[in-house]
């Protein structure tokens, strides 16, 4: 962490876009946080990847598709090194999501959604939160509670818990954190939790799946 | 080429969509064995009646490769009913119907071809029967409503065949029961191929309605809002219209890309993600968007189109209250009765837009046509200092 003017920790922020103009916007947003730093701008994989490993920052926002490869390698690594990635891209398709949030992304956000968006989005990940948004929240609960309904029989089976759910679908309905904090009663810090967790079960759910085809195919002893 | 068949059967079992690759080499497996197959048929024909007096049981070889012609077959019919486009087909559970009904018949000729190889005493007539007018119906019903009208055929063949099959229950009519059995094959062969020609067509129809939908929605959406951020950077003073004309455009971008793969998606989620969208527009335009959206935990389907007409709706209106309602707030919420699901568009506005008012904007008289698509009501009320749109559409479809 550095120290800024005024005396307040700052963050290592690493930004990777290939677009010269979104990538000075990007840093321009993010340098303007008080408690945010961009110690490396890149606009593609391999200088990415050396910033990563040369500066460990505390979060990554990367775009996915780069003139050298994919934002996917980036987010790989910045996980290995659990360093909170956020996609900043152009499409929403659950694919590309589903992909990004397997690869070990905390948040994922489109660009066009405007400087204060992408401010809030940037000071969750720095909390340690990982910005949800309705598209995600939906692809997270049909991926991961596919039934999906509200009556508890559903949950035994769910990754998710019911609350998660809760959080999750009020998200899917287009409502922003502090929103479902004051809709459910509960803090932003634990609505945050909520969602970090249904991330994280995507990831790991996807890691314990890859572990099960290992190990029948005998690549890994049980 | 056995590996590509078992890996092909694993996809019809997951009911998985095939990559044109897969296609091509179904078909290619298809087409370069039922020829074969059917030359195998006329040589076990000839052979059945020129040596059933000696060798009785010759004919029976014949329902073995007609079994599995005719599995063939049908797979083909199958493989090219699912390359229509997804408009076209039924849903997942129906297409297993489909291809349950078709592989089922199949599975039954093969099974009475082995119940034959032990005599049947006369009773077993009636069993017969039965059977088979069970089969007929249950692939014919299948058929009519579920498959394109050149597979009917196939299942109009089975009457020769169980014709067949109950005269050589009755054991004494092997000669017309042989014949019988060649009519169908070739019938069935006839109508694999008028199937195949069928099938291309309709994959090339289909093609042509999407690359035509794409470009009236590239034209009506896309294009327009790019025209519109043209002019409006023409005139100063005026980046913060640029901006919502540019995302306005990024927006339907997106809604295309969504219906390329033409995925169905949930009021919830074409709602959920409206929000993002509409915030910036109504932002810029200085008012402010408040959320009240409560939709049960399952909302209905919506196919593309209906996504695109939804979305379009919304925009229309929030556009008209921006433009003529001078309104300070603009309120999206959401309601359940009996039946219907209804997303309310209010705002506080002194002055009332009406989709009825030719002034009112020039989209607006797309909402009436894109709600009659959308198969549900359009209805606006005036109502305490404000006016309120609503949008009720079946809450199951």
């Amino acid at each position: 962490m550095s120290l800024s003017a005024s005396g307040v920790r700052q963050a290592r922020v690493v930004v990777v876009e290939d677009d010269p103009a979104t990538l000075e916007y990007l840093v321009s947003v993010t340098d303007g946080l008080d408690d945010a730093d961009v110690v490396a701008a890149n606009n593609n994989v391999q200088d990415a990847l050396q910033s990563v490993r040369q500066w460990r920052p505390d979060i990554v926002l990367c775009d996915l598709g780069l003139p050298d490869g994919s934002g996917l390698e980036i987010i790989k690594v910045a996980s290995e090194f659990d360093i909170p990635c956020m996609v900043i891209t152009i499409l929403d398709d659950e694919e590309t999501v589903l992909q990004a949030v397997e690869a070990g992304a905390s948040g994922y956000l489109l660009k066009d959604q405007g400087s204060e968006r992408l401010r809030l989005a940037i000071a969750d990940l720095l909390a340690g939160g990982s910005p949800v948004t309705p598209a995600i929240a939906s692809y997270l609960l049909k991926r991961l509670n596919p039934s999906c309904a509200a009556d508890s029989k559903a949950f035994e089976n769910s990754v998710l818990s019911k609350r998660e759910t809760q959080v999750l679908g009020l998200a899917a309905q287009g409502y922003r954190s502090r929103e479902i904090a004051d809709k459910l009663s509960l803090s932003p810090h634990t609505i945050a939790n909520h969602q970090r967790n249904a991330y994280r079960k995507l990831g790991v759910r996807n890691k314990s799946e890859a572990v099960a085809v290992a190990v029948k195919s005998g690549l890994i002893d049980q | 080429m056995i590996a590509d068949c078992l890996a092909f059967f694993r996809k019809l079992h997951r009911n998985d969509r095939l990559s044109e690759v897969e296609h091509q080499q179904i078909n290619r497996i298809f087409l370069d064995t039922s020829p074969l197959a059917l030359v195998l048929i006329v040589l076990f024909g000839v052979a059945g009646l020129v040596l059933w007096d000696h060798v009785p049981r010759v004919w029976l070889s014949l329902f073995i490769v007609g079994f599995i012609t005719d599995v063939f077959i049908k797979l083909g019919i199958v493989e090219n009913y699912k390359r229509q486009s997804p408009q076209q087909q039924q849903s997942g559970k129906w297409r297993r119907v489909i291809i349950f009904g078709v592989m089922y018949t199949s599975a039954l000729w093969g099974a009475s071809t082995l119940f034959l190889l032990v005599p049947m005493p006369v009773p077993n007539l009636v069993v017969g029967i039965g059977v088979f007018s069970t089969v007929l119906i249950i692939a014919m019903t299948l058929a009519r409503s579920y498959l394109p009208v050149q597979a009917i055929g196939t299942c109009f063949s089975f009457l020769p065949m169980s014709i067949a099959l109950l005269f050589s229950f009755v054991w004494q009519y092997q000669l017309l029961a042989v014949m019988l059995m060649w009519a169908q094959l070739v019938l069935l062969t006839l109508f694999r191929n008028s199937a195949e020609v069928a099938a291309s067509r309709i994959t090339e129809r289909a093609r042509r309605e999407e690359r035509n939908r794409m470009v009236r929605e590239l034209h009506d959406g896309m294009g327009a809002h790019l025209m519109s951020a043209i002019a409006l950077s023409e005139q100063q003073h005026k980046p913060l219209q640029v901006q919502s004309a540019l995302r306005a455009a990024l927006v339907e971008m997106r809604l295309l890309v969504g219906s390329v793969d033409g995925e169905s998606r949930s009021l919830t989620q074409v709602l959920g993600g409206l929000r993002e969208h509409l915030e910036p527009t109504i932002g810029n335009a200085g008012l402010k968007l408040i959320w009240d959206v409560a939709l049960p935990p399952t909302t209905p389907l919506m196919a593309v189109p209906e996504q695109l007409h939804f979305t379009r709706v919304i925009q229309e209106c929030v556009a008209n209250v921006i433009k003529h309602a001078h309104a300070t707030r603009i309120t999206i919420s959401s309601s359940v009765r009996d039946g219907y699901i209804d997303v309310h568009i209010a705002d506080d506005g002194a002055a009332e837009w009406d989709v009825s008012n030719p002034q009112a904007g020039h989209g607006t008289k797309n909402i009436a046509w894109r709600m009659e698509q959308l198969g549900g009501e359009f209805r606006m009320v005036r109502s305490g200092g404000g006016t309120q749109a609503s949008i009720a559409l079946p809450a199951s479809r």
